[in-house]
């Protein structure tokens, strides 16, 4: 699904944003991206959605490549990988609905169709009776639930999401922990940027990445004791056996 | 195509001033070039019945017969570059004289022999009418020996020309600098349209929307204001133009395929800067 390859971003500042990451996320895995303000979390997001291009390296997200996908093409990518923000980015002034019928719109999905496949699209995120609600008028949560419905309009086997419980009170954040874990449930993989550890050690069976200053410090998939962050939680108030990760080895069996 | 029709009109709803005061910065740029080819095109009509009057006119000697003189008139007739050759003789010469110089009819009615001489007035077609071609004429009417004299107003016939050129790379470098700040203005408004909807484009890369898909309401909305714009300008100008023609001097308007052609321009220019604002702005983002 998503496959980091040595990659390396710099900006303008002297040191890269991330340097020489490599990891392999496969079909249907859920991976908590993890890591201090400032890791690298949100940038390496970016380039698995190829707003950015590596400085080196490659990345490859949904049989996409960062090295043979034209700027032109980059659309087809973001059909199959779907992004959540923290900050919802819904449009402001218009329906639950509205706003997920805009993305099938724009997506080009059959005229006919739109309506009936946003309802169903948010009722599977649990807000069908909240269809025709402005959703300046709905909760933090249930914003959130509309965002979610919108990132799966395309119907994409790959789920990004960027400290999607970030602004959500712990209520609303359990809710929408369970419904991206239906989601995988289904078959989709999802990488999801959080700091948050609680939230982490709420599912164990996670994999967790762990960034730091723009490196790969953590990869749960190579401690050979743990599966999850449960029996090696990856901080380092938490004993935590902290693995260097080098070239990825782990689940490459499986290709994009 | 609905969704694009109906995002542009969504667009105009929202922001009427800021489609409005486009329409009419592009309007006023446009009327620029508008109020330069209605000069242009009056001055170019003006010229035309100077260059009428372009002719090279043989002065023939006295003992010329009738029938050298036909010969040479049918020859001169067949060059491609001539219109038509008209026979002047002494009497109409003196004739002409008396209706064109009053102040000395006196002296023409005392003289005794007529002094003026008969002569041949070459016309030239329109597009022959330059100083090359009418030398080109003299030099072969001065060949035929019944030729006293030949004249075409050498020096007149210069100047015209060069007010003609700096009239017309004038009229050009003008119209062109300010369709440029039409082009301008339209690019502006459109990125403030791209401003205000960059939520919308954003929502729309985010998902996987084509970037035809995203330009197009853009286009037609850029192509809109050029249209609105060019429509305007036609009306200031017609306005200019029955302004000058009922209280200033007589002037003539302008075809109507220049004002369709200027209408056409606004909105290729609509499109185009329209195309090149939302294009600038996907490839930041």
């Amino acid at each position: 699904m998503i496959k980091f390859l040595s990659v390396t971003k710099v900006y303008e500042r002297p040191e890269p944003a991330l340097s020489d990451v490599s990891f392999h996320l496969v079909k249907g895995q859920f991976a908590f991206l993890t890591g201090h303000s400032g890791s690298g979390k949100s940038t390496a997001l970016r380039l698995a959605h190829m707003v950015e291009r590596p400085t080196h390296g490659e990345v490859r997200a949904s049989g996409f490549s960062s090295e043979r996908t034209s700027r032109r093409d980059v659309w087809k990518l973001r059909r199959k990988v779907g992004y959540v923000f923290q900050d919802f980015r819904l449009l402001p002034g218009r329906t639950a609905l509205e706003n997920v019928s805009f993305a099938l719109e724009v997506t080009g999905s059959p005229k006919k169709q739109i309506v009936a496949r946003a309802q169903r699209l948010l009722g599977q995120v649990g807000l069908a009776p909240k269809a025709g609600a402005y959703v300046d008028q709905l909760s933090g949560g249930e914003q959130q639930r509309v965002a979610i419905a919108r990132a799966l309009a395309s119907a994409p086997l790959l789920l990004l999401a960027d400290e999607p419980t970030g602004n959500l009170d712990e209520r609303a954040t359990r809710g929408i922990m369970d419904l991206f874990w239906e989601i995988n449930a289904l078959g989709m993989a999802v990488l999801m940027a959080t700091h948050d550890l609680e939230l982490m050690r709420r599912y164990p069976t996670a994999r967790v990445l762990e960034l730091d200053q723009g490196r790969l410090v953590y990869d749960s998939l190579r401690n050979e004791d743990a599966v999850g962050i449960r029996d090696a939680p990856p901080t380092s108030d938490g004993g935590a056996t902290k693995v260097p990760v080098g070239a990825p080895n782990l689940a490459q069996d499986e290709e994009d | 195509m609905l969704y694009t029709v109906r995002e542009t009109l969504i667009a105009f709803k929202r922001a009427p001033l800021l489609t409005g005061l486009s329409a009419a910065m592009v309007g006023l740029a446009l009327f620029v070039v508008g109020l330069f080819g209605l000069a242009t095109y009056n001055v170019a009509l003006y010229m035309e019945t100077l260059e009428e009057r372009v002719e090279v006119v043989a002065y023939l000697r006295d003992q010329a017969s009738t029938a050298d003189i036909a010969n040479m008139e049918e020859a001169l007739a067949t060059l491609p570059e001539v219109l038509g050759v008209d026979f002047v003789t002494k009497d109409e010469a003196l004739a002409r004289a008396y209706e064109e110089l009053p102040e000395f009819s006196e002296i023409l009615t005392d003289l005794e022999v007529n002094p003026l001489p008969a002569s041949l007035e070459i016309q030239l077609r329109p597009g022959s009418r330059t100083p090359v071609i009418a030398d080109l004429i003299a030099q072969q009417a001065a060949l035929y020996p019944i030729v006293e004299e030949v004249q075409y107003g050498e020096e007149w016939v210069d100047k015209l020309f060069t007010i003609r050129r700096i009239g017309g790379v004038t009229a050009t470098v003008l119209g062109a600098a300010f369709a440029v700040v039409a082009a301008m203005i339209i690019g502006t408004a459109v990125r403030i349209a791209i401003f205000a909807r960059r939520d919308e484009i954003k929502i729309m890369q985010l998902v996987g929307a084509r970037d035809g898909f995203i330009h197009r309401p853009f286009l037609l909305e850029g192509g809109i204001t050029g249209a609105l714009g060019g429509l305007l300008a036609v009306a200031l100008t017609y306005t200019t133009f029955w302004s000058v023609l009922n209280y200033i001097f007589d002037i003539s308007w302008i075809p109507w395929a220049w004002a369709a052609t200027g209408v056409s321009i606004g909105v290729l220019f609509g499109v185009f800067s329209s195309g090149y604002a939302v294009r600038k702005h996907l490839r930041e983002v």
